[in-house]
C-alpha cells in the first residue's frame, strides 16, 4: 500500500436519493478506512446537493455513491454536471449497487452510467479489494494529472 | 411535539385524514363508506386477517412471497400467476420506494416511462399514482387476500388508498420505519404517522372489516433477536391502543434453525403477554417467519437451500405464515416464474414437514427461548419504566439513551452501538450490547458463546467477522 497516496485522500460516501440500504456502504466504508482513506459518511437518503456540499466542505477527492433499490436511473443523472458547476470538475465519482430493475445487461448499465460521468461503476457483489485497487490507481493517476 | 400511547379521537383522526387525502389528487378517490361496502361484498377468504386466524386454528403454515410490478395490467397477471402456478396462499403488493417517500410526481414520471418503454423503472407498485381505481383492479384479479408492503416513515396515504381498494393488511411499523427508513426524522413524528395508520385499521375493524398489522421489531440482518422482539412488543402496544385487533408478527430468519424457531415462539408469547398486561385482551396474534433478508446467494441451488432452511424454521416454530424470498432475489426484481417456483418449493417442503409432525428437540428450543425471553423482558420492562407505563414515551427515551438500540440504523438519532455476530452454530449473539439493560448472567452467556467460536477459529471476533457474517449466506454458508 502506498501511504503517501492514502494520507491525502478524502472520500465522501452515502446512499443516494430515497434509498435507505446502508449496510453495503457501511461495510465499504470500513474497508476503505482500514485501507487508509479518510471517510466522510453521509448515510442514507442523501441528495445530490448534499454530496456536493460535503465534498466542497471537506475538499474531497472522490464521491462514493451507493444505490441498492434499483432507482439509480432516476437518482444519479445530473450529479456530474452539478459537480462541474460547483467547481469539482476533477472529482472522482464512483457508483455501486443494485442500479437497475428488471433484465438489464450489466455491460449496458455500466456504460450508461459511465457515459453520464461516473469514473467507476460496480455491481452489488463486487469484491472490496477490487474497489480499493481501482481507487488507488485512480488516485495515483489523478496525482500525476495535477 | 409530545406523543403518547393514546388513541386518536374522531376529531383528531378526521382532521388529519382530510389533510392527508389532500396531499395528492388520487386521495380524492377514497370514500370510506363506499370502501366499507366494497369490502363487505368480498368473500371472507379474501380477508388477510381472517385467513391467518383460520390458519392458526387449523395448524397450517401458509406461504407467500413479496412482489411489486409498476403497471396494473402486468402486476395483475403476475399475481394471478403466483396464485395459479405458484399456489400462493396469500398475496401482497410491494410499493415502490419513490412512493414510500412521498415523491409522487417522480413516481408518475417513472410509471409513464414504464408504460411507454415496457421497461420497469420503478421498484414496486406505485399505489398512490394508480389510486383506488387502478389498485382495486389487483383485488379483482385474484381470489386471495392482499397485504400492502410499504415499510417507510409515512404510509398514511398509501394505507388510505390500499384499504379503500380492498387490501386487508399493511406491513411496516414505527420502529422499523424510524430506525431503518429515515435519517433525520424525529422519532415522535414517525410514531404519530403510524398511530394514524393503526387508527385507520381500527376504524375498518370496528365496522366489521378486519385489518391485520404486520409488525417486525426491526431489521434482522445479524441483529440479536431480543432487541427485535422488544421492538415488536412496543409496536404491538402502539397498534393495539389505536384499535388494531389483528397482529401478524414477523420473525426474520437469520439462519440458525433453533434460534429462528425459538424467535417465533418467544415473539408470540411475549407480545401476547404484554398486550394482556396493558389491557388489550382481544387481539388475534399470528406469526410470520420471513426468509433471510440480507444479501441472497446468486446461485440458484444455494438460494433454494436458504429458502428451505427458513421454511423449516417456520414449521418448527409453528408459524401461521412463511414469507419466502425468491430464487432470483440476488439478481433483481424476480420474474413471476422464479417467484412461483420458490412458492412451490416452500409449499412442498411445508407439506413434507407437516405430514411427519416435524419438530426440533424441545431441550434445545427451550434453552434458546428461555434466554431470549429474559433478555426481552429486561429491555421492555425498562422501556415501560422510563415511560411510567407509556410505551411510546418510554420507547422514545429508551432510544435516546441506548436502552433500546439496533445495529446499522439509518437514523442519526439511533446510537447503533449494538452489534451482533454469529456463534459457532451460526446463531446471532451480542458482540456489543451497548447500553441495553442486561444482567451479568446475560452478558456472560453471550461472551461464552462468542468465546467458543474464537477458540475454534483461533482468533478474536471483530468488525471484520461481522462483515463476513453478514455476507456468509450470500455464499451459501452460515
Amino acid at each position: 500500500m502506498n501511504e503517501k497516496v492514502h494520507s491525502l485522500k478524502t472520500l465522501v460516501t452515502g446512499v443516494i436519493g430515497e434509498d435507505v440500504h446502508v449496510i453495503g456502504i457501511r461495510i465499504l466504508e470500513y474497508a476503505l478506512r482500514e485501507a487508509g482513506f479518510k471517510i466522510v459518511s453521509l448515510g442514507a437518503q442523501v441528495s445530490q446537493e448534499e454530496f456536493i456540499e460535503a465534498a466542497l466542505e471537506t475538499k474531497a477527492d472522490a464521491i462514493f455513491v451507493s444505490s441498492l433499490g434499483g432507482h439509480a436511473r432516476i437518482s444519479v443523472p445530473g450529479l456530474r454536471e452539478k459537480c462541474v458547476e460547483a467547481g469539482l470538475k476533477d472529482i472522482l465519482l464512483y457508483l455501486g449497487g443494485q442500479l437497475t430493475i428488471g433484465d438489464v445487461k450489466w455491460e449496458e448499465s455500466e456504460k450508461a452510467f459511465k457515459d453520464i460521468g461516473f469514473d467507476r461503476v460496480y455491481p452489488p457483489d463486487i469484491e472490496l479489494a477490487t474497489v480499493i485497487r481501482d481507487l488507488e490507481a485512480d488516485c495515483r493517476r489523478e496525482g500525476v494529472r495535477s | 411535539m409530545m406523543v403518547k400511547n393514546r388513541k386518536l379521537n374522531d376529531d383528531e383522526f378526521f382532521k388529519e385524514r382530510k389533510a392527508i387525502l389532500a396531499t395528492w389528487p388520487t386521495g380524492s378517490e377514497v370514500d370510506l363508506e363506499e370502501a366499507l361496502t366494497f369490502h363487505n361484498s368480498l368473500p371472507a377468504k379474501k380477508n388477510f386477517a381472517l385467513r391467518l386466524v383460520e390458519a392458526r386454528e387449523k395448524g397450517e403454515t401458509l406461504i407467500r412471497c413479496e412482489s411489486g410490478i409498476p403497471t396494473v395490467e402486468e402486476f395483475s397477471n403476475y399475481l394471478r400467476f403466483l396464485q395459479d402456478e405458484g399456489h400462493a396462499d396469500l398475496l401482497g403488493a410491494h410499493v415502490d420506494s419513490m412512493t414510500r417517500n412521498q415523491r409522487y410526481a417522480e413516481t408518475e414520471r417513472g410509471l409513464e416511462e414504464s408504460l411507454k418503454t415496457g421497461r420497469w423503472v420503478l421498484n414496486g407498485f406505485p399505489m398512490v399514482a394508480h389510486g383506488v381505481r387502478g389498485t382495486r383492479k389487483l383485488i379483482d384479479a385474484v381470489d386471495l387476500p392482499l397485504m400492502i408492503r410499504n415499510p417507510c416513515v409515512d404510509q398514511r396515504l398509501v394505507a388510505e388508498i390500499g384499504f379503500a381498494s380492498g387490501f386487508t393488511g399493511a406491513s411496516g411499523c414505527p420502529i422499523l420505519a424510524f430506525s431503518q427508513y429515515s435519517r433525520n426524522i424525529p422519532h415522535e413524528v414517525v410514531i404519530s404517522y403510524y398511530q394514524y395508520v393503526y387508527r385507520l385499521m381500527g376504524y375498518y375493524g370496528e365496522r366489521d372489516v378486519p385489518m391485520v398489522a404486520s409488525i417486525i421489531g426491526g431489521f434482522a440482518i445479524l441483529c440479536p433477536l431480543s432487541v427485535l422482539i422488544a421492538g415488536a412488543i412496543i409496536d404491538s402496544l402502539i397498534a393495539a391502543e389505536q384499535g388494531v385487533k389483528h397482529i401478524n408478527l414477523v420473525n426474520n430468519a437469520q439462519g440458525n434453525l433453533v434460534q429462528d424457531a425459538a424467535g417465533i415462539i418467544v415473539l408470540r408469547k411475549t407480545v401476547k403477554r404484554y398486550l394482556e398486561a396493558q389491557g388489550y385482551k382481544d387481539i388475534e396474534v399470528t406469526m410470520n417467519l420471513s426468509n433471510w433478508s440480507g444479501q441472497f446467494p446468486a446461485d440458484t441451488f444455494d438460494a433454494c437451500a436458504i429458502i428451505s432452511v427458513g421454511v423449516t424454521a417456520a414449521v418448527a416454530g409453528k408459524s401461521e405464515l412463511c414469507t419466502v424470498k425468491t430464487i432470483e432475489e440476488a439478481k433483481s426484481i424476480p420474474t413471476r416464474e422464479a417467484s412461483a417456483n420458490s412458492l412451490r418449493l416452500g409449499k412442498t417442503l411445508i407439506k413434507q414437514l407437516k405430514s411427519q409432525n416435524f419438530q426440533l428437540e424441545d431441550k434445545l428450543l427451550e434453552a434458546e427461548a428461555a434466554m431470549l425471553e429474559k433478555e426481552t423482558e429486561l429491555i421492555v420492562d425498562k422501556i415501560l419504566e422510563l415511560g411510567d407505563g407509556d410505551a411510546v414515551v418510554g420507547e422514545i427515551k429508551a432510544t435516546q439513551t441506548g436502552v433500546f438500540d439496533v445495529p446499522f440504523s439509518t437514523s442519526q438519532y439511533v446510537q447503533s452501538r449494538v452489534k451482533g455476530v454469529r456463534d459457532l452454530q451460526g446463531a446471532v449473539r451480542y458482540i456489543d450490547h451497548g447500553n441495553l439493560p442486561f444482567t451479568s448472567e446475560i452478558i456472560d452467556f453471550h461472551k461464552e458463546k462468542i468465546a467458543e467460536r474464537e477458540k475454534a477459529i483461533g482468533k478474536k471476533l471483530d468488525y471484520q467477522t461481522i462483515v463476513k457474517d453478514i455476507s456468509s449466506i450470500s455464499r451459501g454458508e452460515l
